[in-house]
């Protein structure tokens, strides 16, 4: 299991994945907006998306999982 | 005159004896068994390492016969493979350590091979590599007070003051005595799968009860994104020593010297392509890198510590042949910001530049520093300033663009008006101001009525956008030119090129070289 974390405080801007989707390393899975700047997260790995514990709108703290991913 | 046919069969015999007992102490270092299992691991000797980096037959080496009092029979060389050779045709002075003969662990001769190379490296004025891999105090040798006593750190790492480039990588798991070298390094090559830590997770065990493992006290990922020792992450061994010579190659031989110049050659891409590659979407982010690639020589940068303190990228680079370090805001992570670890790391940049005289370019889209608790408890405050004054002590030229944003003090903190920059130019796109409208929008707006507030920031935005103009400080003389992308690259170029008339200005005279290495 790989965890995707956000990488500072941010909110959800968008999600692009959900359970069970294939995903390539570089992918872009969610973007946040901070310091009103759209921040794309991507997947550091090819893999199957396990869950995505975010929603649309939330906020997130520095270092929160956003997407769990499977190999 | 007499000659004497024995006394030159004597003679030769001795010399004979004695290179015969040269190459097996070379050739069979700590046991051919320990070689081999090196081999077989995919991994090195001390003295193939050296051989992979100097040039072909280069190696002059000090100390071969040297070893433990203890246990000479067990410690030729005594854990350490140190001279001096050439890389590129530049000379430089080189420590291995063994991991054949007591796991390269520090003991006071090997520390004395080590100490002699030091100085000779600062005395000639070359380059120091190191290629650590210590396995930390040997023991029982230097358990007791009169073992103890005779390993200190080395007294001269810490007063290098950036005389000479200091460089290291990390080729196997490094516990004391290489760690410390390391840190003190301009720069630090690990390889993946080894540890970078100051003890092991057995001396941890035993000292605190804590279960760690190796990976998590100083494997890559956390030396390359939490602790920020490791500037270069690389898959192999060879990987390691090919960056190692690359890093030389932009650095001079010691701060008396000018950077080496190289043939200039015409930058990736086009150079309308600038234009495209910064979104005009305000708040959409890019890869930097892309735009660095189109201003510099070849598209060719060395980044320098990628996953720490992302918001910042820190390149090594040439321009017309010119060694340069680039800061660039990277809006690609951390939105651009600036926080506690991009500060710190900007920091290093500028010290390593202005102590080896590289110009410093500095590239913003920056939304400002990062705000928040984890920032302020961070000690973003203290980085911040300490960076500034890094900034305005540097005397190497510097240089200024804005290709988008540039918001409050991270404008002046990557060398924005009257920082001591020698040009801050803008493209036209660029927004200036002292924080970012639609945040002032929003800040303004909490003031007014809330059934006002869509009308409000709508009024806000209009106006502090036309406000951030770059075409404002540039009619007061904030901003010294507003150039279009396609020619940033010739601006860089013909701005450095002014300072040609100058007389070199020796490392030993800039106060940044003196500044710790990392802190």
């Amino acid at each position: 299991m790989i965890e995707i974390k956000s990488e500072m405080a941010a909110t959800v801007c968008s999600i692009h994945v959900t359970p069970g989707d294939a995903v390539r390393s570089g992918d872009t899975l969610i973007i946040l907006e901070s310091m009103k700047m759209e921040i794309p997260v991507q997947s550091t790995t090819d893999g199957t998306v396990a869950a995505v514990l975010v929603e649309h709108g939330e906020t997130v703290a520095n270092g929160s999982i956003l997407v769990v991913l499977r190999d | 005159m007499e000659t004497d046919g024995a006394g030159d069969q004597d003679s030769l015999n001795i010399i004979g004896e004695f290179q015969a007992q040269r190459r097996v102490l070379r050739e069979k270092m700590g046991g051919s068994d320990r070689i081999d299992a090196l081999h077989a691991a995919g991994r090195s000797t001390a003295r193939e390492r050296i051989d992979a980096l100097l040039d072909p037959d280069s190696f002059q080496e000090i100390g071969t016969f040297a070893s433990s009092p203890r246990d000479p029979e067990h410690t030729p060389g005594d854990g350490k493979i140190c001279g001096f050779g050439f890389v590129d045709a530049r000379p430089v002075a080189v420590v291995a350590d063994d991991a054949t003969v007591k796991r390269a662990s520090s003991s006071p001769i090997g520390s004395a091979k080590v100490h002699r190379v030091f100085a000779q490296a600062l005395r000639a004025g070359r380059p120091l590599v190191y290629f650590g891999e210590c396995s930390g105090g040997r023991l029982p040798d230097i358990l007791g007070a009169t073992g103890f006593t005779q390993v200190p750190p080395d007294l001269l790492l810490a007063q290098r003051q950036r005389r000479i480039p200091l460089v290291t990588a990390i080729l196997g798991d490094s516990f004391g005595g290489s760690s410390f070298v390391a840190a003190v390094s301009d720069v630090v090559v690990q390889v993946r799968g080894t540890c970078l830590a100051v003890t092991s997770e057995h001396v941890v065990a035993a000292a605190t009860g804590e279960s760690v493992s190796r990976e998590v006290l100083g494997g890559v990922d956390t030396t390359s994104s939490i602790t920020g020792v490791t500037d270069v992450v690389v898959d192999t061994e060879e990987d390691a020593i090919r960056r190692v010579s690359e890093v030389l190659s932009y650095l001079p031989s010691n701060a008396w010297t000018p950077p080496p110049r190289a043939n200039g050659v015409a930058a990736a891409g086009h150079p309308d392509e600038l234009e495209q590659l910064v979104p005009r979407r305000r708040n959409r982010g890019y890869d930097m890198r892309e735009v660095l690639r189109r201003i510099v020589d070849g598209g060719e940068i060395l980044e320098l510590a990628p996953f720490f303190g992302r918001g910042l990228i820190t390149v090594l680079a040439r321009i017309d042949g010119r060694s340069v370090g680039i800061l660039a805001s990277q809006p690609f992570h951390e939105a651009g910001t600036l926080g506690p670890a991009s500060c710190d790391k900007a920091t290093r940049m500028i010290c390593l530049c202005d102590a080896f005289g590289l110009p410093l370019i500095f590239v913003q889209d920056t939304p400002g520093f990062v705000v928040g608790s984890k920032a302020e408890h961070e000690r973003l405050l203290s980085k911040a300033m300490l960076m500034q004054q890094a900034l305005a002590l540097a005397k190497v030229p510097k240089i200024t663009l804005i290709v988008r944003k540039a918001f409050g003090l991270a404008y002046f903190a990557l060398g924005g008006n009257d920082m001591g920059t020698d040009l801050v130019c803008a493209w036209p796109g660029a927004e200036i101001g002292f924080m970012d409208t639609a945040v002032a929008a929003a800040v303004l707006g909490d003031r007014a009525n809330e059934a006002l507030e869509d009308h409000t920031m709508g009024r806000y935005d209009t106006s502090l956008l036309g406000a951030t103009s770059p075409l404002r400080p540039a009619q007061i003389m904030k901003v010294d030119e507003v150039i279009a992308p396609a020619e940033t690259r010739g601006v860089i170029i013909r701005t450095l090129e002014g300072f040609d008339a100058l007389p070199f200005s020796s490392g030993a005279d800039r106060p940044l070289a003196a500044w710790p290495v990392r802190w």
